[in-house]
């Protein structure tokens, strides 16, 4: 039951990923598709999560928090870069 | 009896999750304007990927007893990470498009014009 | 369920190239090879080689973008 479980919510994860790519590939600016890297990047966190559960190993884990705070220094470097400021260093 | 306990919290966090970035995601795809698109992320991200790194953790608590600890903390710290500073990039990409002057989709009022900024 | 996921994520790296390269716009190339970076790092992950991953988190997903950056703020954003 839990198996089946897990397996319907990596199913639901993939084809809300599936649907947000489709946003990044064809929004009209670039902060459209920044939002949907942001929807795409988080929901692929979770998804290593879940594998992360279903293999059993304890250091699988580590990726999914550096994917989330690798991919907020990238935001903040696009977003300083569309409000036209000087970027430290 | 524990463990069954919060393995079914677990999985009923992770589905729930699960249900909530489906809808935001679709929301994504629908809504017109950039300005409206802000809301289906954050249902997106704050929904569909906190609530499901604290589903995580009870649940690998739930399955591998105490050898899934690790992962346990790892989530709950993910979770907490995700929740601190999601709204902060959010909030500086919606900014420079506020300065970039994109469109504003429907409105019925506009403060920010008022403001003049 | 694992080939899936992977073909699916495989497809998606070949969309995203040929976006890269067919634009105009260098600021939306350098968005789009970051989400390329984060498929790729998710498909060595699920072929069980997480170190090579978490290598290429930090590479393709920040250092790189913050390079691309701090280097397009020397030139013109639009091409031609």
């Amino acid at each position: 039951m839990i198996d089946l479980l897990l397996n319907v919510a990596i199913s639901m994860f993939v084809l809300s990923i599936v649907f947000s790519l489709y946003r990044m590939i064809r929004g009209p600016t670039v902060p459209d598709r920044m939002l949907a890297l942001d929807v795409i990047s988080y929901g692929l966190a979770v998804v290593m999560g879940l594998i992360a559960i279903v293999s059993g190993s304890p250091y699988l884990i580590v990726i999914s928090f550096s994917l989330a705070l690798w991919f907020f220094i990238g935001a903040l470097y696009v977003a300083r870069y569309l409000e036209g400021e000087e970027i430290g260093e | 009896m524990v463990n069954e306990l919060l393995e079914i919290i677990g999985i009923f966090l992770v589905v729930l999750g699960g249900l909530l970035n489906i809808i935001g995601s679709i929301g994504m795809l629908r809504f017109p304007s950039y300005f409206l698109r802000i809301h289906a992320a954050t249902v997106a991200v704050i929904g569909g990927s906190v609530v499901p790194l604290v589903g995580i953790a009870f649940l690998s608590y739930g399955i591998h007893g105490s050898e899934g600890v690790v992962t346990s903390l790892g989530a709950l710290g993910t979770a907490a990470f995700i929740f601190i500073t999601a709204p902060v990039s959010s909030h500086a990409i919606s900014r420079a498009a506020a300065r970039m002057r994109m469109p504003r989709g429907p409105l019925t009022h506009d403060h920010l014009e008022e403001d003049g900024k | 369920m694992m080939e899936l996921i992977v073909n699916l994520l495989l497809a998606s790296c070949v969309m995203l190239t040929a976006a890269i390269v067919y634009t105009k716009d260098l600021l939306l190339a350098v968005v789009l090879s970051g989400a390329e970076g984060v498929m790729v790092a998710v498909i060595f992950y699920l072929l069980l080689a997480p170190d090579i991953a978490l290598v290429q988190v930090a590479a393709g997903v920040g250092i790189s973008t913050a390079f691309f950056i701090v280097g397009l703020r020397k030139l013109r954003r639009h091409e031609e």
